[in-house]
């Protein structure tokens, strides 16, 4: 076993033990608990960090730059970044098993060890990669919460009882500043990624919008973040639209990391690469 | 056990309300009215009446303190045994510290998990070490009480969750709004449950409260009482677009607030969620309301359940809360057994100590003047040869003691062997 195989061994184990701290110290109501899991997210998080390294420093042969590493590690950064800014531990909940689940996959999924082309490699492709998977990132946190909010405040509004679980959940309100300040960072970030993938686009094949898949469908994903990002802004939108609106862009985005990628012609399929 | 806990008392579940008034202690229980005095079988006693229940806790040897105390009640309440005897109950050792236990942590309560217990078992604690009452085995067993109370607190949610119609709207209050300083609150009516819900939210740290009434003066009375401002009513609908929580209690026969009105009030407020409570009957808030986005609206009829749902929740958390007293009930009893031990391990230790000193001497006069760093070298091998003779025998009392933790004789017993063979009682300990 190479130290990369360490690194990533050592992320699992950190973001499945991180996943049951997280939920241990939301039921038992244990801010101790609930700090081990940030702890060990944040050791996950540093050993996912030179896992990173090691495949874009491309050890080449035993590389496994399978695009499910960079992106479980924006989630992870963007989880950490608002659990700390906002100081919620409900968002390790579904970050850490998130991550775990995304980075064994990556796992599995590595059939092909093969570096980066010459092409694929530059500070505009890094922008763009960075760009949209730290957009995205945001909007899976989001979208957890989301998930989360949408759930409690059926039954808030229901009148159904608050038992169990959902005693434990914080206010709405929390749950939807973590939609706002997701919705704030993640929206430029998501811009900037998608117009470097564009510029990058014209400088490698001479052509802005060359009509693939996968470009429509993170320009329809830009329009919905757009939408959601004014109505914020703007309007003050709050609370059951934006929590659904992140969550079709998380979901959305996911139908064109996977279904995509796996099952359509798309330059942006790694399949070609890795 | 050396020290023989005994508890007596009556609560809501031994004794009806009448009969609680005749044998409540309250005016027995301060330093200058000491109804248990110590003194004869009484080492210790602590005293705590309230209105659901007296309880006695005396501390001493066998059954004595017991019949002492109980005779103490019935002189203090003017009346006969077998009066008082019937509705009592009577507790030792460690059914004793269990019932304390579970008073401390709200579990034996007529209101499951309410909170006012632990502090009238505080006071009574104060009120015993005022008299002079409380010592060595009550201070370890009251301060163990208030770990276990604030155990069950945080580890079940067997207070978690609100009993009361007012309490249960702030509580649901807390589930939506994050930070319940910056909130404003609008009261709408100035009823008597009105002013018991602002209550509870001013505890709850809310930053304004305001009342709007049709009578203005009524709206200042109650303005006055808790602490807020009147606004006038014909302004109600500007007055709702910077409030969070609404309370509304009026008499008016239909609803004054309709989703049409309420739809422009959250535009105005940039959609920042608002929970309406209208406690009034006929309601004064249309239902549709609740079908807008961001508005939560409760009925008293939906408060009501949610109060019923959490008294049978509470129920159900109490089962556990039992199981966190069980075990520290065990753990307490294992202390109190440990203090058997003490008397015994001391004059092990002393006895160890008195030998080698008188050793030592012995040996600093044969050898005439030495250097302090031999003295000190002998002194050091000297005490390690006691310490690590006393090791055998102190480790064969401990873990009889911790084998027999159920069966007191065993630890008797291996006392009784260790005092024989070392011959702790032959003489007068000679140093």
């Amino acid at each position: 076993m190479n130290w990369i195989e360490s690194c990533s061994l050592i992320a699992l184990l950190g973001y499945v033990t991180a996943s049951v701290a997280a939920v241990a110290g939301l039921l038992g109501r244990s801010a101790r608990v609930r700090a081990v899991a940030f702890g060990l997210t944040g050791v996950s998080f540093a050993m996912h960090s030179l896992l990173l390294l090691g495949a874009l420093t491309a050890q080449a042969e035993s590389s496994r730059l399978a695009y499910l590493i960079p992106f479980a590690w924006c989630i992870v950064a963007a989880g950490l970044l608002l659990r700390w800014k906002l100081r919620l531990d409900i968002i390790l909940v579904f970050v850490a098993p998130l991550a775990f689940v995304l980075l064994f996959i990556a796992q599995v999924l590595h059939s092909a060890n093969t570096a980066l082309p010459e092409t694929l490699r530059g500070p505009i492709f890094f922008l763009h990669l960075g760009g949209v998977f730290i957009g995205v990132g945001l909007m899976a946190v989001a979208a957890g919460a989301a998930a989360i909010f949408l759930w409690q405040e059926r039954a808030i509004k229901s009148k159904s009882p608050l038992s169990g679980f959902r005693r434990e959940l914080p206010a709405l309100g929390a749950l939807d500043r973590i939609n706002a300040l997701a919705t704030a960072i993640g929206f430029p970030c998501y811009t900037m990624g998608v117009l470097c993938g564009f510029v990058w686009g014209r400088i490698v094949w001479k052509t802005l919008i060359s009509g693939d898949p996968k470009e429509l469908m993170s320009l329809a994903i830009w329009a919905v973040y757009a939408l959601l990002f004014h109505q914020r802004q703007a309007l003050g939108w709050r609370g059951r639209k934006p929590a659904i609106m992140a969550l079709c862009i998380f979901l959305a985005s996911l139908f064109s990391l996977f279904a995509v990628n796996l099952f359509l012609p798309t330059h942006h399929s790694f399949a070609t690469y890795i | 056990m050396a020290h023989t806990i005994h508890l007596i008392g009556l609560n809501h579940h031994s004794a009806a309300v009448e009969i609680r008034e005749r044998f409540s202690l309250t005016d027995f229980c301060s330093p200058t009215a000491w109804a248990v005095p110590r003194g004869g079988a009484i080492d210790e006693a602590l005293i705590l009446s309230t209105c659901n229940r007296v309880e006695i806790l005396v501390v001493g040897q066998d059954d004595a303190p017991r019949q002492q105390a109980l005779a103490c009640w019935c002189q203090a309440c003017g009346t006969g045994l077998d009066e008082l005897t019937p509705y009592t109950y009577q507790y030792r050792d460690k059914e004793a510290v269990r019932h304390l236990f579970l008073v401390a942590s709200s579990l034996d309560s007529l209101v499951l998990g309410e909170p006012q217990i632990l502090g009238q078992l505080k006071a009574a604690y104060r009120k015993a070490m005022d008299a002079g009452m409380a010592r060595f085995v009550i201070n370890k067993l009251l301060h163990k009480s208030f770990s276990v109370a604030k155990r069950v607190r945080t580890e079940t949610a067997v207070a978690s969750s609100a009993v009361s119609i007012s309490y249960a709207a702030v509580e649901l209050a807390k589930r939506i709004f994050e930070d319940m300083g910056n909130r404003e609150a609008l009261l709408i009516g100035a009823g008597e449950m009105a002013e018991l819900a602002a209550m509870h939210l001013r505890q709850a740290g809310i930053r304004r409260i305001r009342v709007a009434n049709r009578t203005m003066s009524r709206a200042q009375e109650l303005a006055a009482r808790i602490e807020g401002e009147a606004v006038p009513f014909d302004r109600l609908l500007d007055d709702l677009v910077d409030t969070d929580i609404v309370i509304s209690s009026t008499g008016a026969p239909e609803a004054i607030i309709h989703a049409a009105d309420m739809r422009d009030v959250l535009r105005r407020r940039k959609h920042r969620p608002m929970f309406l409570i209208d406690i009034a009957m006929p309601r004064d808030i249309d239902p549709d309301v609740n079908n807008l986005d961001n508005i939560y609206l409760y009925d008293i009829d939906d408060l009501k359940e949610v109060i019923e749902e959490n008294r049978s929740q509470r129920r159900e958390e109490a089962e556990k809360a039992k199981g966190i007293v069980d075990a520290e009930v065990d753990a307490f009893c294992a202390w109190m057994h440990s203090l058997v031990l003490q008397p015994t391990i001391v004059d092990l230790v002393r006895r160890g100590e008195g030998i080698m000193r008188e050793e030592l001497a012995r040996t600093f006069k044969r050898l005439g003047t030495v250097d302090n760093s031999t003295r000190e070298a002998l002194e050091v091998m000297a005490d390690s040869l006691v310490r690590r003779f006393n090791h055998a025998p102190l480790s064969f009392l401990r873990a009889a003691f911790h084998d027999g933790e159920e069966h007191g004789h065993d630890a008797m017993r291996a006392i009784d062997t260790i005092r024989r063979v070392f011959q702790l009682d032959d003489e007068d300990l000679r140093p």
